[in-house]
């Protein structure tokens, strides 16, 4: 704070050479009080968000993290409190939130789809194999079931974990990791447990719980590989694991059956002869596979292309419609000699304002073929949302009339800033109405236009929602029930990503790899083709 | 449930559930025979109870009820032969089912008196309370000579994430109390909904109807099977479902069913 006491005397530094005057450089060096209050508050609070940081990436030891977040602090420091680095005052917060929400997502989603994060592919391989050999303990048939009391030799929290143990005929037991061993001059109670014994401190469930993981691991052995696990807190059995790793072979031999699963290290998991996997694997890299997947197997490259016509199609109708109906609303409304323009302006706003889940689902009602509004008002038996074709004017249908609002609000600031009489004076040289706004009015619009059909587009494109609330997709045809008549790219990868039963990430990034570069390119193309948005650099 | 001023005796079987339904319908007292969700997308879970009674499977089971995932029996002869018998009521037959009848509207048909049966579940009973509406409960019926209808049974569980965080304390109030009698009633006193214990569903049955009616309901249902490949079944069966309701070609619908999800759990 010394620092940034000095700077709010705001005088230069003696001998500072002359500097060019720069945007907001007056401010920088004379500012007022209330603007160093207010800097120092928002360092402030800043400075607090940065220490929220890194509290839990200290805990979890990610010290990767907390350089980034002390570079990131100090840099916002360096930035705001010194005279010379007025131009990044202004980007920074931009840069940062960039980096912060655009840049790192992208990257992340990359390197996920070169993964086979997945369900039964989410932790590394030593917690598999971990996995593997508890998920297969079973009880030993026969053995007593014990009433286990949890005690240490020394210190509650780092002594050596013991077993008390006793069985349904009273008789007491203890148990460590050397094995089991008859305990006499114990104190009982009639549940089981064991309340006093010489040489062992017996803990409380919350200090047993602060070992929850040691106690996972532990077993009293018994002999041929079995062991006395607990089961929560007071309970105990004999058992063993079916399932065994051995490292010299790299795999998990059934102790029971003799099957044994070899590693596979390509595809992370265990597999035997017949090519069956065990349910549990590990995260391994698989290059390209994830994008080969659906751009070389015909079923999927078919479905692929196929939908990716029709989402071109829908986005580019929808963005289309939406300007042409929502531009003939505002030139209808920007007529001076119109009466109760501001009331008609209000109706129109409407569907904007309200919220577009609940519409998509109230629009998906009134295509309902028995109950819904539109066949009952036009006395229709029309199977809307089963027949491909009516599904997807259903789908355009809703989402125009959900999109025209906000690009009529565009479309009429544009108008107001342009001014009417470039129209007069089109028609004092013998334009038609027809001319004028093709040749005069509609290039002006289109300056301020043209980024925004392509922000539509680009959000059509991926508009999860409107598809996925009125027709989830459907309808689908009975050879292919994974791609439906109405599937969006993004609707599609959402069903075959994380469809109910698995989540695969690694391949659901794959595809959103594939729509980020799809989107990218059109709107890069379209951007640099539009000449409209070079005369907005100007 | 059935409305008790519309449809006073239970059905035995479809067959008289659809014929009373459609006397009703006839004399204009309702203006649905039945209001079962089918939707476009298929309800798979709904239509189990039918499903099983005609005589179809999802997987097969062994000797001791364990599911066996390499015994897919979606596109079998039995299962085509048994939505070829539901879809007699589908839209190129009688018309019970349709798929304009969704979950969204299923409930309001029965509460507005427009359809005296409705395949419900134990969270409509509420609703169902609240809509004035005299019902009963009772279980679905099968069809004439097949087997009993089985719907799907659901129940709550708990489980211990693995490498979760306390998970000693966890394993202990799984093991040792979730168990308990005064636990489940104390479950029961919180949500209403069936005790899975035999001694708590005796003494809340005592007290509660339909608790006793639901659990009777369900006698002859069955747990849906709890292996993970039965996750991939919902999508494409339930897509076929509604194609054979719709009057497509059942055993084409559910042949692609099958390889659709012999694909997706690796067979």
């Amino acid at each position: 704070m010394a620092a940034s006491s000095r700077d709010g005397a705001g005088a230069p530094s003696p001998g500072a050479p002359a500097r060019p005057p720069l945007p907001g450089g007056r401010f920088a060096a004379h500012g007022s009080l209330a603007g160093q209050l207010v800097r120092i508050a928002l360092l402030s609070v800043f400075t607090a968000f940065g220490v929220w940081a890194v509290l839990p990436l200290y805990v979890a030891g990610n010290w990767w993290g907390i350089g980034l977040v002390a570079v990131v602090v100090g840099l916002v420091y360096y930035v705001y409190l010194s005279k010379r680095a007025v131009p990044a005052k202004y980007l920074v917060p931009g840069v940062v939130f960039l980096l912060a929400f655009q840049i790192l997502p992208v990257l992340y989603t990359m390197s996920t789809s070169v993964t086979n994060l997945s369900d039964g592919h989410r932790s590394d391989k030593a917690q598999a194999i971990a996995a593997i050999e508890a998920f297969s303990v079973t009880r030993d048939p026969d053995s007593p079931e014990y009433v286990l009391t949890v005690a240490t030799t020394g210190d509650p929290g780092t002594g050596e974990l013991a077993f008390l143990l006793t069985d349904g005929e009273g008789h007491a037991y203890v148990g460590t990791a050397d094995g089991l061993s008859d305990l006499s001059g114990a104190d009982v109670d009639p549940a089981g447990k064991v309340t006093d014994a010489f040489g062992y401190t017996i803990l409380s469930p919350t200090e047993v719980n602060a070992r929850s993981d040691e106690l996972q691991e532990f077993a009293v052995p018994t002999g041929d590989g079995a062991g006395i696990r607990s089961s929560g807190l007071s309970s105990a059995f004999e058992g063993s694991a079916v399932r065994v790793y051995d490292q010299g072979c790299d795999c998990v031999t059934d102790t029971e059956t003799g099957e044994v699963h070899t590693a596979d290290d390509e595809r992370g998991a265990f597999y035997n002869e017949d090519g069956q996997r065990l349910a549990q694997g590990w995260q391994v890299n698989v290059g390209l596979d994830n994008f080969a997947r659906f751009l070389l197997n015909p079923t999927f490259a078919g479905s692929f292309f196929g939908i990716l016509l029709w989402n071109l199609v829908f986005a580019a109708s929808v963005t289309g419609l939406v300007f042409v109906v929502g531009l003939a609303i505002a030139l209808t409304l920007h007529v001076p000699r119109m009466r109760g323009r501001v009331l008609y302006r209000v109706l129109v706003i409407l569907p904007y304002a309200m919220s577009s889940l609940a519409m998509f689902l109230l629009w998906r009602d009134m295509f309902n073929t028995d109950f819904g509004l539109f066949n009952r008002m036009l006395g229709l038996q029309i199977d809307w949302l089963g027949d491909v074709w009516t599904a997807r004017a259903a789908v355009i249908l809703a989402n125009v009339w959900l999109g025209y609002p906000y690009m009529f609000l565009v479309a009429t600031g544009a108008l107001q800033a342009i001014p009417r009489e470039l129209g007069q004076a089109a028609q004092i040289d013998g334009a038609g109405p027809w001319q004028a706004f093709r040749h005069v009015t509609l290039p002006l619009l289109m300056v301020a236009m043209t980024p925004i059909l392509i922000a539509t587009f680009a959000f059509n494109f991926n508009n999860f929602n409107a598809v996925w609330l009125i027709t989830r997709g459907g309808p689908f045809s009975p050879d292919n029930p994974t791609a439906g008549g109405t599937d969006l790219l993004i609707t599609y990868t959402y069903r075959l990503a994380f469809n109910e039963a698995t989540a695969q990430y690694g391949y659901a990034a794959a595809l959103s790899v594939m729509i980020f570069l799809i989107v990218s390119v059109i709107s890069v193309v379209s951007l640099s083709r539009s000449k409209a948005l070079k005369e907005v650099d100007r | 449930m059935r409305n008790t001023a519309l449809a006073p005796d239970a059905p035995e079987t479809f067959e008289e559930l659809v014929e009373i339904g459609t006397e009703l319908k006839d004399a204009g007292d309702t203006s649905e025979v039945l209001a079962m969700a089918v939707g476009q997308e298929g309800e798979p879970f709904r239509m189990n109870a039918l499903f099983t009674s005609a005589g179809g499977y999802l997987f097969g089971q062994d000797d001791t009820g364990t599911w066996d995932p390499t015994d897919l029996g979606v596109g079998s002869d039995a299962s085509v032969a048994a939505m070829e018998k539901i879809a007699e009521y589908g839209e190129d037959g009688e018309g019970v089912l349709r798929r304009s009848i969704d979950v969204e509207n299923d409930a309001n048909l029965f509460y507005e008196e427009e359809a005296p049966f409705f395949v419900a579940g134990p969270w409509n009973v509420g609703d169902a309370n609240e809509a004035g509406v005299d019902f009963e409960i009772s279980p679905i019926p099968g069809f004439e000579g097949e087997a009993p209808a089985s719907p799907y049974i659901g129940y709550h569980a708990f489980f211990v994430t693995e490498g979760s965080a306390n998970s000693a304390l966890a394993q202990e109030f799984v093991t040792n109390y979730v168990t308990s009698t005064d636990f489940i009633l104390s479950l029961y006193e919180a949500d209403p909904r069936t005790p899975v214990q035999n001694e708590a569903l005796e003494s809340v049955s005592a007290d509660d109807a339909t608790i006793a009616a639901i659990a009777e309901a369900g006698a002859d249902g069955m747990p849906m099977p709890s292996i993970p490949e039965m996750g991939e079944t919902w999508d494409p069966l339930g897509q076929a479902q509604a194609q054979a309701i719709a009057g497509g070609d059942v055993r084409e619908a559910m042949e692609a069913a099958h390889d659709t999800i012999a694909e997706q759990i690796g067979q």
